[in-house]
């Protein structure tokens, strides 16, 4: 079986892309396909960054009025950050727009080496498992497909970028759906699949945080499979405080749940990477629970690695792909 | 006395060859060897090449060579954020794996 691969930054990280051949007549030839997809994916990253100002998030989030009319690719970002809250009881939480940026994190990092693990890791504050928010602002944004329109409370803006990776994997994975296998690589959140696929699982493997070797292959024929970590963007604040991008949604803080990392499968990659948010959020004890039924891999504060749910075994996880 | 009596009679009883049957004998031998040589040579035992060892035809050998073309392009276009920073963005990698050398497995890693 032969494959074409390109890999290219977009949305401030690297993405990957692996092709098989076609299967249908009339399909695109694998490196057009994956040319298509490419372009595909960085109109998505300009219409759904923050950090640009002609951006429709940011048009989203300047609108006064408390109804606004969007294209559909901002609806499904919403409505997917909208499920992301709601799935994890307001643990992922994509309206803590002004917490995050509270936190120094105002502009893109794409090309910025992170603070350290090693160096942040003592300086941290004692661990504990995050919370929702106690108003929970995320409960007031309605999604209207039909009618093609976004209704958030006054003043709540709208950060898509804790879902738009695994979202664009899987809208990527329909395209790829009549090739011989595909994995989508949206910077470490993957959407896999393809016809032949289930004869011939992809290897994927799992980086640790803290000495960058590759700890664990998990063997992913359909499916999401995505990594939530600490380390990619870390930095430290101007009281010499150090921070991160995963914020405890009851504090606004940066959370320190005693784990560094978590690998989540999952039916698709939105669903992964919400998996992976979760677990980590929730600190140890909760990740097991939360990583039970697809299973996972987590790292802890001293680099221990611990395998969860159907990961456990070494046989080939195949996830069938069940509607949402 | 006795020996030179028997001696004249050898002698007369002695006749000088004559010359056509000797010369159609001597035709009649090169011809043979001609033709003995002949059909040699067109069965390719040439005596003046030596001995030809035919050798058993053997199959041909085809070697496919599976080459990997690796495209590599630098984009020159710069990503500019908020604070008007210019981050060089890294370079595009193309590959066209084959399923004698196929591609790296792909990672999960905290984005």
């Amino acid at each position: 079986m032969s494959e074409y691969d390109v890999t290219f930054p977009c949305m401030g990280c690297e993405f990957r892309l692996l092709l098989g051949d076609p299967l249908e007549p009339g399909l695109a030839p694998a490196h057009e396909a994956a040319a298509r997809a490419r372009r595909w994916l960085e109109a998505c990253d300009a219409r759904l960054s923050r950090f640009r100002d002609d951006s429709e998030l940011v048009a989203l989030n300047s609108d006064p009025a408390p109804v606004v009319s969007a294209r559909p690719l901002l609806i499904n970002a919403v409505a997917a950050a909208r499920w992301a809250a709601e799935y994890t009881g307001g643990l992922v939480d994509s309206t803590l727009m002004g917490a995050i940026e509270a936190a120094g994190y105002r502009e893109s990092l794409a090309g910025a080496d992170p603070l350290p693990l090693r160096e942040a890791l003592p300086s941290a504050p004692i661990r504990c498992a995050a919370g929702p928010h106690p108003a929970a602002a995320w409960r007031g944004i309605r999604v209207d497909r039909a009618a093609g329109t976004i209704a958030r409370p006054a003043g709540v803006r709208v950060d898509s970028g804790g879902v738009v990776k695994g979202l664009a994997a899987d809208l990527v994975a329909r395209l790829f759906a009549g090739y011989e296998r595909f994995a989508v690589d949206a910077a470490g959140d993957l959407a896999i699949g393809g016809a032949r696929a289930a004869g011939n699982p992809y290897e994927v493997e799992v980086e640790h945080p803290l000495t960058g070797e590759h700890v664990h292959a998990v063997p992913v024929s359909s499916g999401g499979i995505a990594t939530s970590g600490l380390n990619s963007r870390m930095w430290r604040r101007a009281d010499g405080t150090v921070a991160h991008h995963l914020l405890d949604p009851s504090t606004g803080e940066p959370a320190w749940t005693g784990l560094l990392m978590v690998t989540a499968l999952g039916i698709n990659a939105l669903e992964a990477e919400t998996l992976a948010k979760w677990a980590l959020l929730s600190g140890p004890d909760g990740a097991a629970r939360v990583l039970a039924r697809h299973g996972g891999l987590t790292v802890r504060d001293d680099g221990d690695v611990e395998l969860h749910g159907p990961m456990r075994s070494r046989r080939s996880v195949y996830l069938s792909r069940v509607a949402a | 006395m006795t020996t030179d009596a028997a001696g004249g009679a050898a002698k007369r009883g002695r006749r000088k060859p004559r010359s056509f049957p000797t010369i159609v004998a001597s035709l009649a031998v090169f011809a043979v060897v001609l033709v003995l040589l002949g059909a040699r040579v067109a069965a390719g035992h040439d005596p003046v090449l030596g001995a030809v060892h035919i050798r058993a035809s053997r199959p041909e050998i085809v070697r496919r060579i599976v080459r990997k073309v690796i495209v590599e392009t630098t984009v020159a276009s710069h990503a500019r954020d908020k604070g008007g920073t210019t981050v060089s963005s890294s370079p595009v990698t193309s590959v066209r794996s084959s399923g004698v050398e196929p591609a790296r497995a792909p990672v999960t890693r905290s984005s």
